[in-house]
């Protein structure tokens, strides 16, 4: 159901799709009106991103990295999270995004996935987390996403009114679908599963084994 | 008129037809009569002097009475013509006489007036309006009042009218065409009862026979006057006088040409005059050119005329005769003038009376000179011989007095030099008594300027000690800022640290919010306010952040600039020890003036001392000087005396040699111009 809902979402968003997803919308029982997205807003570089709010468990600062051995580029490299081991992807690096930054790796954050999305606990490397944003439809350009249907990571651009300097500008805003993302990455992050499965049985038996 | 008498209708008895038929008759009858008399009444009336009642109509008495009436009528009629006639006769008369007078005023040639009893002007006939110039038209409405009469005499109109009598009298009338000078004749005319009905004035113009009358005696007065003028003048003429009076009278229109006249005499009188002048002056010329001794000197006759000319050549004449002896005596007289003795005057002149004497006077001059000459020639070799002897003797005197005035004069020009050299000396010791007490005078002034500089360089030396004090505080003060703003910067760093924290703080308060945030975003409408709220506290965080970002900037600021506030102050610490240092080598340099200023005032007070005693020695050097100065000075005047004696002497004899020498020299003058002489 949730893969359904993210591929009408990334092809066209309609009033309809709002009602099918009526368990996350509150305004559900009114048909007619479209309901707002609410996102995650968030810095890779220069540029701003956004991934759907209900993608997003909780957001974290940053802590020392464990890195993992014979792992793809994207994969940072493991954290314990209160007891739970996680994965953490860097975005950078998964979306190709050239040219890091010089700020520092202390200084970034990191999203931590909702666990229904993810086969493992999961969490995303972002330069830095901006805020929680409520768009209208209307804002969401979603004709990028549309010309190129293979790339379907993208979902939309949304344009966000901003004022700068007592002048209206619009900041453009690349959200993106992070189950498309993790899908695309799936492999490595299969791997990493088994893994990970691993060392917790390994753990495990250690623990019982003591 | 019988015609007008009525006839009424009488009651007439009826006692038989025919009388009442001749009634009727007569009736009718007397009826037409009234009719007819009553028209003929109106004609008569109306004027109509035919108008007769016809006949035919009536018999009887009726034509009786027609017929009478008709010729009583005719007889008036005729006799009417007649009385007429005979009056038209008289009337024509009358206006014939009338026309008579008439012109025989208006055509009258003297001015006549014909004026009422008031005195209007009734008529002005042709010769009075020609006179009056008054126009024809309102002469009648003058009255003879209003003419404007300048002057009057004799009888007059209003005498003429009262007494009804003609009189004659004379006015001068002011009237448009000028002044009239008037004989008036006043007329009354009378009626045959002798009341005055008006009056006729005839007037005789005399104006121009009085003008002429004028201009005779004017002509008469003006002639005697001039008259008078000339005969005064031709009396001064014949005593020699040529002030003449030359005025003529101010002549009018009717002298102007007897002026023009006597103007003629006056110039032929000047021409006179100046004739007699030119012949004063020439000869006046003459006579003045014979007392300078000018004989050549003629006047030129040409300029003179007739009878004058011949005398002016007449004296020429007279002058040429008396030249001749007088230049041959001055032809004499500039040979004896020239010494020549020898001539005489020429006897071929013929002269005469005087002149002969004149001659033998001046040859009897040349005689007598010729002797006296020849004997003063011999008196004047003798002379000459003895003045030479006494020059010779002189001359030995002089020379040995010569030699005595110049020993004495050499002695007294050694004694001079020695007193000149004496001078001298004694001036060069006054110089230099004034250079040494000049020396001291500058010395005492450089004493007092090394005690001043003395104090001054002490007085430098004090404030340089004080400087350098002060440089030491601020030294001190130096260090204080130093650890003051060290202090300051740890403090800084201190506040860094909590600016930190802040940041640190503010930060996990963002990412709470976001957590928050997105917590409340998942429990959907549950969780809207507790979103609102989230957002608010990201906000603050937020806020917080930028604020401690703010701080930190500042005291980044504030440390960069305290930095500079130390370095600043190290710096002036530094120089002030740069300058401690420089003054301490000025106090130096100031104990060193000071000691160099006392050693001068040292050296200065010896010389000071030295020159004084060199002033007394130069005291005493003048005083010996002087002394043989006066000694000298006493030798020079005996000498100067002794020499003025000797040079006395020399110039008498001198004297004496010179009065000989020009005895000598007269001598030889005297006989060189003796020898000039022909005798």
């Amino acid at each position: 159901m949730q893969d359904n809902q993210v591929a009408e979402r990334s092809i066209a968003p309609l009033p309809r799709n709002a009602a099918k997803g009526g368990n996350r919308n509150p305004a559900g029982s009114q048909q007619e009106v479209v309901p707002p997205v609410q996102v995650v807003e968030f810095l890779l570089g220069k540029e701003h991103f956004a991934v759907d709010l209900f993608d997003v468990k909780e957001v974290v600062e940053y802590t020392r990295i464990t890195r993992l051995p014979n792992t793809p580029s994207y994969i940072k490299g493991i954290i314990d999270l209160r007891g739970e081991i996680t994965t953490i992807i860097d975005l950078k690096e998964a979306l190709a995004i050239a040219g890091a930054d010089v700020k520092s790796e202390e200084d970034s954050r990191i999203i931590v996935l909702d666990d229904q999305i993810t086969l493992s606990k999961t969490g995303i490397m972002v330069d830095d987390v901006l805020s929680v944003s409520t768009f209208q439809r209307s804002q969401v350009d979603s004709s990028l996403a549309a010309l190129h249907k293979e790339n379907t990571q993208i979902i939309g651009i949304i344009k966000k009114k901003i004022r700068i300097k007592d002048r209206d500008s619009t900041e453009l805003i690349i959200w993106i679908d992070v189950k498309q993302l993790l899908k695309a990455l799936e492999q490595g992050m299969k791997d990493i599963s088994l893994t990970l499965d691993k060392i917790k049985s390994e753990v495990a038996s250690g623990e019982q084994d003591s | 008129m019988a015609t007008k008498a009525s006839i009424t209708n009488q009651k007439v008895p009826q006692e038989n037809a025919s009388l009442k038929k001749q009634c009727n008759e007569l009736k009718q009858d007397q009826n037409l009569l009234l009719d007819e008399i009553t028209r003929f009444h109106g004609l008569v009336n109306e004027g109509d002097t035919t108008a007769t009642i016809p006949i035919k109509q009536f018999t009887g008495v009726s034509k009786k009475m027609v017929d009478l009436i008709n010729g009583t009528i005719e007889t008036y009629r005729t006799t009417t013509i007649n009385q007429k006639e005979k009056i038209k006769k008289l009337a024509d008369e009358a206006e014939k006489q009338k026309q008579f007078a008439y012109t025989m005023v208006m055509q009258n040639p003297q001015p006549q007036l014909i004026v009422s009893r008031e005195m209007q002007i009734k008529l002005a006939n042709e010769a009075f309006i020609k006179m009056s110039g008054i126009p024809a038209g309102s002469v009648t409405s003058m009255n003879l009042k209003s003419f404007k009469v300048l002057e009057k005499s004799g009888h007059n109109v209003r005498e003429a009218m009262e007494k009804k009598k003609g009189v004659s009298g004379f006015v001068t009338v002011e009237f448009p065409s000028g002044i009239r000078y008037l004989e008036q004749h006043s007329i009354p005319m009378l009626d045959k009862d002798g009341n005055l009905v008006s009056l006729m004035t005839v007037y005789n113009d005399l104006t121009e026979k009085r003008r002429i009358e004028i201009a005779e005696k004017e002509l008469t007065e003006f002639t005697s006057t001039y008259q008078a003028t000339l005969g005064r003048n031709l009396s001064l003429l014949s005593n020699g006088d040529m002030n003449f009076d030359l005025t003529i009278p101010e002549a009018n229109e009717n002298t102007r040409k007897a002026a023009e006249e006597f103007r003629l005499i006056n110039t032929s009188l000047t021409t006179v005059r100046n004739n007699l002048l030119a012949l004063i002056k020439d000869t006046e010329m003459l006579t003045q050119a014979s007392v300078e001794g000018k004989l050549a000197t003629r006047a030129d006759p040409s300029k003179h005329q007739g009878e004058y000319r011949k005398i002016v050549e007449g004296i020429n004449v007279t002058l040429d005769k008396m030249i001749e002896p007088v230049e041959e005596a001055i032809k004499v007289a500039n040979e004896y003038a020239h010494t020549n003795f020898a001539v005489r005057f020429d006897e071929k002149l013929s002269l005469a009376g005087d002149f002969i004497r004149f001659k033998e006077s001046l040859n009897n001059i040349g005689i007598r000179v010729a002797d006296a000459v020849t004997l003063v020639n011999k008196q004047v070799l003798d002379l000459a011989a003895a003045a030479e002897e006494a020059n010779a003797s002189i001359e030995e005197v002089a020379s040995g007095s010569n030699q005595v005035a110049q020993s004495s004069s050499s002695v007294s020009a050694n004694s001079e030099k020695g007193g000149v050299a004496m001078h001298q000396v004694l001036r060069a010791m006054d110089d230099l008594s004034a250079t040494v007490s000049s020396v001291a005078t500058k010395t005492e002034a450089i004493s007092h300027l090394t005690r001043e500089a003395n104090n001054m360089s002490k007085k430098g030396s004090e404030l340089a000690k004080r400087t350098e004090q002060g440089m030491e505080g601020i030294t001190r003060n130096a260090t204080d800022v130093d650890a003051i703003v060290k202090d300051i910067k740890s403090q800084m760093d201190q506040i860094g640290k909590i600016v930190n924290v802040i940041t640190d703080l503010a930060n996990q308060t963002n990412l709470l919010a976001l957590n928050a945030a997105i917590e409340a975003a998942r429990a959907g409408d549950a969780g809207r306010g507790f979103a609102v709220v989230a957002t608010e506290v990201k906000s603050l965080a937020q806020e917080s952040r930028e604020s401690a970002e703010n701080i930190a900037e500042m005291i980044g600021n504030l440390q960069k600039k305290s930095q500079a506030a130390a370095d600043a102050a190290a710096e002036a610490g530094r120089t002030v020890k740069e300058g401690g240092s420089a003054l301490a080598e000025t106090l130096q340099v100031f104990n060193r003036i000071v000691s160099s200023v006392d050693e001068i005032n040292q050296n200065i007070e010896m010389v000071a001392a030295s020159t004084e005693e060199q002033a007394a020695s130069v005291e005493e050097i003048t005083a010996s000087v002087n002394e043989v100065n006066a000694l000298i000075q006493n030798t020079s005047k005996e000498a100067v005396d002794s020499a003025a004696a000797s040079e006395e002497t020399s110039a008498a004899i001198d004297q004496i040699g010179k009065i000989i020498e020009n005895v000598n020299t007269i001598v030889d003058r005297v006989s060189k111009e003796m020898a000039k002489f022909r005798t």
